[in-house]
């Protein structure tokens, strides 16, 4: 009697599954920890690591979700917007995009924001603490004057130098969202550093109050720019950002300021940081994401001795699915239980919602 | 001791304000003649920072020109230790007979210490504290640096190369410190405080080191237990002076117990690690890689092997040279002349035959003896009763 009744269980859990395509390439480290949570109990899924398989695919797909993995896979952000482009025709029964990163400029197209029944999602908060690494990493690497250190190193030369406390800097943090807050609190808690934030809509709560000195809005950027001494990008990719920091802004801040990118390389007219970086105008850059990436052999920025590079890898520690997995195991267990998700990108703004759900479309509180 | 008493009597009477002023009178006290001291070495902000803060109150400077005149026999009751040579130094006090005190710009005094310095009777006192948190940020730095994996991606940064690979996040790892004093102290709070990092360190008799040094590691133990803190230690930062038991220290067979990841860092004194032996473990991969400070010889010659390696992270014992560092440390010797002033202790007292300022073996008291308002109040009932 028990083993009819749990073949009949098991009838009603696996019509209850929902079908999950998974853009990636088939030895994801990420799908071991999706079975040992015991996610797979949620959906069936198939792994999709081509444009040509989606083209192969039946219309209509069976497909209700979708998870675009873009992190040590096989599949290039730019690889993206067209499989989605052919994806999102032929799957009329497809609510859900989650997207593996935090920023979703790679996925959103003009496909997705047409469509009126898809809600898109991020991996909000999985690689804010490896970025804020990062960034202090690189307050402390040019305080510490380690471009001229490495230089006389490379030469041989035993010279002393003056170098900076890190201790009580001033660090400019331009797009203070998760990434953003994440990063000051690092930051305060390490150096006591007075941070001065800027975000679309400038608010201050309680908790910010206790980290940020100073929140503005778009207008009060060249005053941040001209009295910090550490400028952090952290926009994310939408027409009102794009090359945002020309020489212009480069010219307002201080000599002695170091730029450090962590949002998009698209916030960034890159050849007018390079001649801002060779002659002077700032004193260094902490780069970890680029206008055009892979960066090609030919770009001027490899030869920068005052350029701390990494090839936009500083949010992806090793082992560290973990969080990323965890992200995406509250919008799985949302998502199957009807109720609204968590992290929705408003498709309109280019970035995380706000608070209030007052641009919502009327899809996004009810998904089935 | 009497005037105390009296006036915490009369205090008790009159209220807060008095005491407060009386406090202040107390302090202040009859104005004690200046000590005439000599200062060893030429920085044109030394005499700019004694006008500044008001130190040429307390002390008739006198600068010297050449060192004939330095050597010139007089009554110099102390001597402020700007820049010298060991050499020079004991000259100096073989022909200064009046000396009672000598006081160190610098928190290593392992090139001041001589016999002559042991057996004259002079006390030393150093720059303890000044630099301590400028040590800890570059050690915060040297374990972001290799968590982050620098040395990888500047080798493909300057090949023209993109080749992406996982990093590793720095607050999961583990610090062992060796040398557990003034500047392990601030390094594994600063470490605490931003990473919460594990930290073990190791000192000599731990079990007398005062509690405000004890609340920032998670495991203090005896020196002679260096091999827990190596064997499991992902970033080993020596913090050694240079004594004769800690010459050449860190030995083949010590990088051989730590593990093939860990990290090395010395920024205590570079004879406490033999570089032959550095040089051989890092190119053997028994660690990982280094973080240097401090060299066995300083100017390090050019044609040392550490210069080309590229998993060493070298500054050229310039990590403590912040632009603040006369202020620091000028305001560290205030401190120090104003205490001896006061009370005629030393704060800051190295201890001579140890060869370092030892926390526990303190050679002299600093506090005045006196009693606590509390106690002396108890002992007034117990009187009446």
């Amino acid at each position: 009697a028990t083993q009819s009744t749990w073949g009949f269980r098991k009838k009603i859990m696996e019509n209850k599954k929902f079908n999950l395509a998974i853009f990636s390439n088939k030895g994801h480290a990420a799908f071991k920890i999706i079975h040992e949570r015991n996610l797979d109990a949620f959906f069936n899924y198939d792994i999709i690591s081509s444009l040509e398989e989606i083209k192969a695919m039946p219309n209509p797909t069976k497909y209700n979700a979708c998870f675009v993995m873009t992190v040590a896979t096989t599949i290039k952000f730019s690889d993206v917007s067209p499989m989605l482009e052919e994806f999102i025709p032929k799957s009329p029964n497809l609510s859900w995009i989650h997207c593996m990163n935090a920023g979703i400029d790679h996925v959103v197209n003009e496909t997705l924001k047409k469509s009126t029944k898809i809600t898109l999602t991020n991996s909000k908060g999985a690689y804010d603490a490896s970025i804020a690494e990062f960034v202090l990493l690189s307050i402390l690497y040019f305080s510490k004057k380690m471009q001229f250190l490495m230089a006389d190193k490379a030469q041989h030369k035993f010279q002393m130098r003056k170098v900076n406390h890190a201790a009580g800097v001033k660090v400019g943090i331009i797009g203070y969202g998760s990434i953003g807050k994440n990063t000051a609190i690092l930051l305060k808690k390490s150096l006591d550093a007075k941070i001065y934030a800027i975000r679309n809509t400038p608010k201050l709560t309680e908790e910010d109050k206790a980290v940020v000195q100073f929140m503005g809005g778009e207008k009060d950027i060249p005053y941040v720019l001209s009295e910090v001494d550490y400028v952090v990008n952290v926009l994310p990719n939408i027409p009102k950002t794009v090359k945002l920091f020309n020489m212009n802004m480069f010219k307002k801040m201080k000599s002695s300021a170091v730029f450090i990118n962590i949002g998009r390389g698209s916030a960034v007219e890159e050849a007018d940081l390079i001649v801002a970086l060779k002659t002077g105008v700032i004193a260094g850059a902490g780069l970890d994401v680029f206008a055009v990436e892979p960066l090609p052999e030919s770009s001027p920025l490899y030869d920068l001795n005052n350029v701390l590079f990494s090839p936009h890898t500083m949010g992806y520690v090793e082992d560290g699915w973990e969080l990323c997995i965890s992200v995406f195991e509250k919008e799985v267990k949302l998502f199957a239980e009807g109720k609204p998700l968590e992290n929705i990108v408003d498709l309109n703004r280019g970035y995380q919602k706000s608070v209030s759900y007052t641009h919502l479309r009327a899809h996004e509180t009810s998904l089935h | 001791y009497q005037r105390r008493v009296h006036g915490i009597q009369m205090i008790s009477r009159l209220g807060k304000s008095l005491r407060l002023f009386s406090r202040k009178c107390q302090q202040i006290g009859p104005y004690p003649p200046r000590e005439l001291m000599a200062i060893i070495g030429n920085n044109p902000k030394v005499p700019e920072l004694i006008k500044k803060m008001g130190i040429d109150r307390l002390i008739t400077p006198v600068y010297f020109n050449t060192e004939e005149e330095m050597m010139k026999p007089d009554n110099y009751t102390s001597a402020l230790v700007v820049n010298s040579n060991p050499k020079q130094i004991e000259q100096f006090i073989t022909n200064q007979k009046s000396l009672k005190w000598i006081h160190s710009t610098m928190a290593g005094v392992d090139w001041i210490l001589s016999e002559k310095l042991k057996t004259s009777g002079i006390k030393l006192t150093n720059a303890k504290g000044a630099f301590s948190h400028s040590l800890a940020e570059f050690v915060l730095f040297g374990m972001l640096y290799y968590a982050k994996k620098t040395p990888y991606f500047n080798e493909q940064r300057l090949k023209h190369t993109w080749a992406p690979i996982e990093v590793d996040f720095a607050s999961k790892a583990r610090v062992g410190i060796i040398g557990y004093g003034n500047i392990g102290s601030a390094t594994a709070k600063l470490l605490k405080r931003s990473l919460n990092v594990e930290i073990q360190a190791c000192a000599e008799e731990p079990t007398n080191l005062k509690e405000r040094y004890l609340n920032n590691c998670d495991m203090l133990m005896d020196q002679k237990e260096y091999q827990t803190i190596l064997r499991s230690a992902d970033y080993v930062v020596g913090i050694l002076p240079k004594t004769k038991s800690t010459e050449g220290y860190f030995d083949l067979k010590k990088f051989k117990m730590m593990q093939k990841h860990a990290i090395f860092m010395n920024i205590g004194r570079g004879v406490t690690m033999v570089e032959k032996d550095l040089v051989t473990a890092l190119k053997e991969g028994i660690i990982a890689g280094a973080v240097l400070d401090v060299f066995p010889q300083e100017p390090l010659p050019a044609t040392s092997e550490l210069y080309d390696m590229k998993n060493v992270l070298m500054t050229y014992h310039c990590a403590d040279r912040t632009t603040d560092y006369w202020e620091r440390t000028m305001k560290t010797f205030a401190k120090v002349l104003v205490h001896y002033v006061e009370t005629g202790k030393f704060k800051n007292l190295i201890n001579l035959e140890l060869g370092y300022l030892s926390l526990i073996h303190i050679s002299e008291p600093t506090r005045p003896e006196r009693i606590s308002y509390a106690v002396f109040c108890l002992k007034k009932k117990k009187k009446k009763q």
